[in-house]
């Protein structure tokens, strides 16, 4: 049986299942989302020149680069978690 | 008593033919268990296809061939029009989808309902259809016995389709019979008086049996058993659909101002179809022969000849209708006028979306929504903030004027007029939605946030003592102190305000940044108290007021940031496992904001 079936087949079977690669999906989603912002944040942050506006984009930078980086290590954690059949 | 003796009349009606005719017994039978299929059928559907439909729905939204393209291939795949009606009934009452949509979906769905007349006058006349059916029912009955959900949709779904099967068999057989035995068609009427009474016909037919699709399984059977001539089966399929409309207007009595605009229009619609049906019956009988010939349908096919008008005069109802949407929506809601709401009484919320729980949790969020815009006006309010200052301020620091008077505002009686009726409701309603799975998370979360927006006017309440007081009090360092966590909390009503009625993408950074805001904000954290307490600026006394006052701060503000996670998102994208999973807790923005600090420091004194 192929990979892809097999899976397929497993998400059909398995809510838990379903629901992992469900979350994964979901997380994966947000993250690319959370680099755009992250990449658009740091070209303004270039842009400006008043001191006070640096500091608020610097802030809400570092807010998404944590959020990010608890992202990346949640999305980690779950691709190494054993499937549950 | 009367109103129950149509009732009477029918069961009467049915239990003399069961003692006087066994043929008719059959037919009658057969009717029921098709009628009895058709339920199992919705009932598993429902299951399999209700979520996925509401996604459907709910992307289906913007554009009227959109809408009128769900419509129909919903209908035509679940051969329902009756669970998409209650769907899209139910959507236009959450505010999901608007009345012109709404309409799009409806049409569609008498378009996709036509495919039911092919499906019987083709495959299910021509195969002894009946012996497919017991192993559906049996595999069925098995699979609705085992516990797994999708199974037991696929059980009902199985058994649906077999109880349909067998319905459809038993009429075939009590026709045959009935046709060894006597000749209906010499009863046949010709001419508009054949065509009056057997649109009449056709319409009670529909209403008492309350299905469309019985009615022309009915008539297909018995057309195909020669026992119903071929202008008489097309005047019943017309009377069909006015029946349908019928008894989805009766259905509407008890239901909400969207609820009766739609059947309104459903009405309106199957009645200016029928009427035009009824009078250009030539002029589509003819394109019928011609499409008929054109398809290779044979000259004594009658029942696939009935499938093709009924398709051809819906699909004609359409095209002429759907320019007149537009005047049909304003007539509509002229007639069905929405009363201005009270503010005790829900918007989003009603009885009727509990049998879809997607778009009652939907309606619930947006009724909570609708709660917050309330309540974070009246804690504004409470705080002295004049409603222009506070919402054309563009930063904190515009806020951190003193107000030119310090009322001190009943909050208990406030909060009995203006939260606690809707916020009631909105309990009372996430109570009563049956959800299991990604739902019921969902639901939590809904209920959670509820309360947590409860709590925050609770602490404002307490709060809100202090800060008149200190308000005008003759400290200054203390007046500053308070008039700093009024302008904080104003901030926060005023942002939170905003990012409700915005489509806003990164609601999760904004949010974080509030957070960051209310930790920043806390003064017992930052030292500033004890800075206050050793410079003697504040007494001991007014340092326990303060600073509980700041703890009653810093909770709100966390308070109506969990309320805003749930609330402030739709539904579908919501995963509160992740959301909790990927937030900062206080201490990681404590650290994000204390580098930011020493980075900034660095800039303002370089080593």
């Amino acid at each position: 049986m192929s990979d892809s079936l097999r899976s397929k087949l497993k998400k059909f079977m398995s809510r838990d299942y379903r629901e992992q690669v469900e979350k994964r999906d979901k997380l994966r989603k947000i993250l690319k989302k959370m680099r755009k912002q992250q990449s658009e944040l740091t070209d303004k942050l270039s842009d400006e020149a008043d001191p006070d506006k640096q500091d608020q984009l610097r802030t809400r930078l570092q807010l998404i680069r944590e959020q990010r980086r608890k992202g990346i290590n949640l999305l980690r954690d779950l691709k190494s978690r054993p499937d549950k059949d | 008593m009367s109103r129950n003796l149509p009732l009477v009349g029918v069961i009467l009606l049915l239990g003399w033919a069961f003692w006087a005719s066994p043929t008719t017994a059959e037919i009658a039978a057969g009717v029921a268990v098709f009628l009895f299929g058709m339920m199992a059928l919705e009932q598993g559907l429902r299951g399999l296809a209700g979520g996925t439909l509401e996604t459907l729905l709910s992307r289906s939204t913007d554009r009227l061939w959109k809408g009128l393209a769900f419509g129909a291939g919903a209908t035509a795949l679940t051969q329902s029009s009756t669970l998409v009606s209650l769907l899209t009934i139910s959507f236009l009452s959450s505010g999901l989808l608007g009345l012109y949509q709404g309409l799009g979906v409806i049409f569609g769905a008498n378009l996709g309902t036509t495919t039911g007349a092919w499906l019987m006058a083709g495959p299910a006349l021509h195969f002894n259809i009946g012996r497919g059916a017991l192993p559906m029912l049996t595999f069925g009955v098995v699979l609705i016995l085992t516990r797994h959900a999708t199974l037991k949709s696929i059980g009902w779904a199985l058994a649906g389709i077999g109880f349909l099967f067998l319905g459809i068999q038993w009429m075939k057989d009590g026709f045959e019979t009935v046709q060894q035995a006597f000749d209906l068609t010499e009863y046949a009427l010709t001419g508009i008086s054949g065509l009056a009474l057997y649109t009449v016909i056709g319409i009670f037919a529909t209403v008492i049996m309350q299905s469309s699709h019985a009615t022309l399984i009915l008539t297909i059977t018995a057309l195909a058993a020669g026992q119903l001539s071929y202008e008489n089966a097309l005047a019943i399929s017309i009377g069909a659909n006015i029946g349908t409309a019928v008894s989805t207007g009766l259905a509407a009595i008890t239901a909400n101002v969207e609820g009766r605009r739609l059947a309104g229009a459903h009405l309106l619609f199957n009645l200016g179809t029928a009427i035009v049906a009824l009078v250009f019956i030539v002029p589509f009988m003819l394109a019928v022969e011609n499409l008929a010939g054109l398809f290779g349908v044979g000259e004594d096919n009658h029942a696939l000849r009935l499938a093709l008008f009924h398709t051809l005069f819906n699909l004609a109802g359409i095209l002429l209708m759907v320019p007149l949407i537009p005047v049909m929506v304003l007539t509509l809601e002229r007639i069905f006028r929405s009363k201005p709401m009270p503010a005790d009484q829900p918007r989003y919320i009603h009885a009727n979306l509990l049998g879809t729980p997607g778009s009652a949790l939907e309606a619930a969020r947006k009724e909570l929504l609708r709660l917050f815009n309330r309540a974070s006006g009246v804690m504004a309010t409470a705080l002295n903030f004049e409603p222009a200052q506070f919402r054309q301020a563009e930063d904190p620091e515009a806020l951190l004027q003193k107000p030119p008077r310090v009322h001190d505002h009943d909050m208990d009686a406030l909060y009995l007029e203006k939260v606690k009726p809707l916020h009631g409701l909105i309990v009372d309603f996430l109570a009563r939605i049956p959800v299991k799975g990604k739902r019921a998370q969902q639901l939590v979360s809904l209920r959670m946030a509820s309360q947590s927006l409860v709590e925050a006017f609770k602490d404002t309440k307490h709060l809100n003592k202090n800060m008149v007081r200190n308000l005008r009090s003759k400290n200054a360092a203390l007046k500053k102190e308070y008039l700093q966590i009024r302008a904080n909390l104003g901030w926060l009503l005023n942002q939170l305000q905003h990012l409700s009625d915005s489509d806003e993408e990164d609601l999760e950074v904004e949010l974080a940044e509030l957070s960051a805001m209310a930790e920043q904000a806390d003064i017992v954290a930052s030292g500033h108290l004890d800075q206050l307490i050793r410079d003697r600026l504040i007494s001991a006394e007014e340092a326990t007021s303060l600073m509980n006052d700041s703890a009653y701060a810093y909770r709100i503000a966390r308070s109506l940031i969990v309320m805003a996670r749930v609330t402030f998102g739709s539904l579908e994208g919501l995963d509160m496992e992740l959301q909790d999973q990927l937030s900062l807790d206080p201490d990681e923005l404590r650290a994000i904001l204390t580098q930011a600090d020493s980075e900034t420091q660095e800039k303002v004194d370089p080593p």
